[in-house]
């Protein structure tokens, strides 16, 4: 009987504290297949140890000879060191967010914006009829939602370094001792990719479904610029971070150095960083007839467009990069995600899903507002009123221009 | 940088969107250094066609407000003042009422150099 209580007490004890600290849970399924990683590795050395070598041979060849070599102990130490870090770092990375997702979703909720134009005084009663699509159904405790993604990858590295370290352990023990003859052929590196996969699903069911974003049914009161029916409008800006640049050309410059002294397969590591840090270190952000889109600077491509009909409303706000988004580039987040350049002005899109998708970017309430007015164009236009027709015609006007242009 | 065309209005539809980027340096929302969108960008996004739109760049351009250079598209000047994007604008206005009130382009400039020679309208 007493155990009985003990143990209600206990569940009822860590209920409230998932509901005061929803991070936790996911934090430790988060970081857990590190330390499991790390046991697998020291056991397989356990085992192994009387047959390894002195010296190690720990990188490999494209045909699969061994290049590089170090210490068994150095590289024990290397492989455990590498993976308790990296569980340090997703375990924060799931954490971080926590914080302020938690934050924002009490704020939301307080907030209490009505919906589709819908007078306060009705809203409440009106949205709460309309289920669950706009009610507020997130609980503040439940905000923590997903970092499902973020999961899935961590438990995908573990797998996959975990296997290349105790791969590169067992060929060293049969090559027996010859340091030279340990060969790990190529399709230990698929083996590795397979073993690194079947951990990601695992991570993926372990963490569980994503909880969207309380869901505020804002709408109606968000900003609206004045367009003339017959008129068409365009916004655009451009976005830069002087610190991504100058992460992304310090990176290029690390990879161009080193490759000619380290082989180009060392340098491709920071090459290929440098080149996805530089594409994310500029944008060009438009609002449209088409929706929002999102490219580099100069190019059409690669592009993100966020389609009217997916857009539910648009509004400016001020974002923490840090704090909201555990940092700078594409960032996602449990229910919302967007580029993130910088603190500071945001456009944020509420999408007709519930989740949010932001880009850091100057002027955004002017893109709101425009955005705002397109999608009640859009909305109004397939019932078939003069707005609809009229936004066709510009098309044809358009490619009719083009004769008279090109004579 | 908001650009507003109406394709029902009876100005051409490059002038429109000239007018519209040099509101945005006139309000200070673009700036000198600062890179307009491609031709073919701004034609997308408006549903026009791209000649249009450098039709309306190249507008800009003769009015000193912005440089065209192949390859690195259309960049507003250093000259390009939001005080000089202003004066162009009340330029137009000025032009646009003289046609109004029937004036001939000698007129105008005969106008405008009389204002030049001294004050109009102070006598």
């Amino acid at each position: 009987m007493a155990g009985h209580w003990g143990i209600t007490a206990g569940q009822r004890g860590g209920e409230a504290d998932a509901s005061e600290r929803p991070g936790v849970r996911r934090v430790i399924v988060a970081a857990a297949p590190f330390p499991v990683a790390v046991a697998v590795v020291a056991t397989a050395y356990a085992r192994l140890a009387e047959r390894l070598p002195e010296t190690l041979a720990t990188h490999f060849r494209a045909d699969g000879h061994a290049d590089g070599f170090s210490s068994a102990g150095g590289f024990l130490a290397a492989g455990i060191g590498t993976l308790l870090v990296l569980g340090a770092l997703f375990g924060l990375v799931v954490l971080l967010p926590a914080a302020g997702r938690r934050t924002g979703a009490v704020r939301r909720t307080r907030e209490g914006r009505r919906t589709d134009g819908v007078p306060r005084v009705d809203a409440r009663p009106a949205f709460a009829a309309k289920g669950p699509a706009s009610a507020a159904k997130a609980r503040p405790g439940s905000a923590l939602g997903a970092a499902r993604a973020v999961i899935t990858v961590g438990y995908g590295v573990a797998g996959l370094v975990a296997y290349a370290f105790v791969a590169t352990l067992y060929v060293n023990a049969a090559a027996g001792g010859g340091r030279a003859a340990a060969a790990l052929p190529l399709s230990q590196l698929a083996a590795a990719f397979g073993t690194g996969v079947v951990a990601a699903a695992l991570g993926w069911l372990l963490a569980g479904k994503d909880t969207p974003l309380p869901d505020d049914g804002s709408g109606g009161d968000a900003p609206r610029l004045a367009l003339a029916d017959s008129e068409v409008a365009g916004w655009s800006r451009t976005i830069s971070s002087p610190v991504l640049y100058a992460l992304g050309l310090v990176l290029l410059a690390a990879g161009l150095v080193t490759g000619p002294v380290a082989g180009w397969s060392a340098a491709s590591g920071p090459i290929v960083g440098a080149l996805l840090v530089l594409a994310l270190a500029g944008l060009r952000v438009a609002a449209d007839r088409r929706g929002l889109t999102v490219t580099p600077p100069l190019l059409p491509y690669p592009r993100m467009r966020i389609p009217l009909e997916r857009i539910r409303e648009a509004d400016s706000r001020e974002i923490a990069a840090l704090r909201e988004f555990g940092g700078w580039g594409y960032r996602m987040r449990p229910g919302r995600s967007g580029f993130v350049l910088r603190s500071g002005e945001a456009l944020s899109l509420r999408l007709v899903s519930g989740k949010e998708f932001v880009v850091t970017v100057g002027d955004a309430a002017t893109a709101a507002a425009l955005l705002n007015t397109l999608v009640d164009r859009a909305d109004a236009g397939p019932k078939g009123t003069d707005t609809g027709p009229k936004g066709t015609d510009i098309g044809p006007k358009g490619t009719d221009a083009e004769p008279e242009g090109t004579a | 940088m908001l650009v507003r065309i109406d394709p029902a209005s009876a100005v051409p539809l490059g002038d429109q969107i000239a007018a519209s980027v040099r509101g945005a340096i006139a309000d200070g929302s673009v700036r000198a250094g600062e890179r307009l969108p491609a031709a073919r960008t701004l034609a997308g996004s408006l549903g026009v066609n791209v000649h249009t739109v450098l039709r309306g760049y190249q507008r800009l351009k003769d009015e000193g407000l912005i440089e065209l250079r192949r390859g690195r598209g259309a960049v507003v000047t250093g000259a390009a003042s939001p005080a000089l994007a202003r004066l162009t604008d009340t330029t137009a206005g000025l032009i646009a009422q003289a046609r109004a009130l029937g004036l001939s382009d000698d007129e105008i400039v005969t106008l405008v150099r009389t204002g030049l020679n001294g004050p109009l309208g102070a006598g």
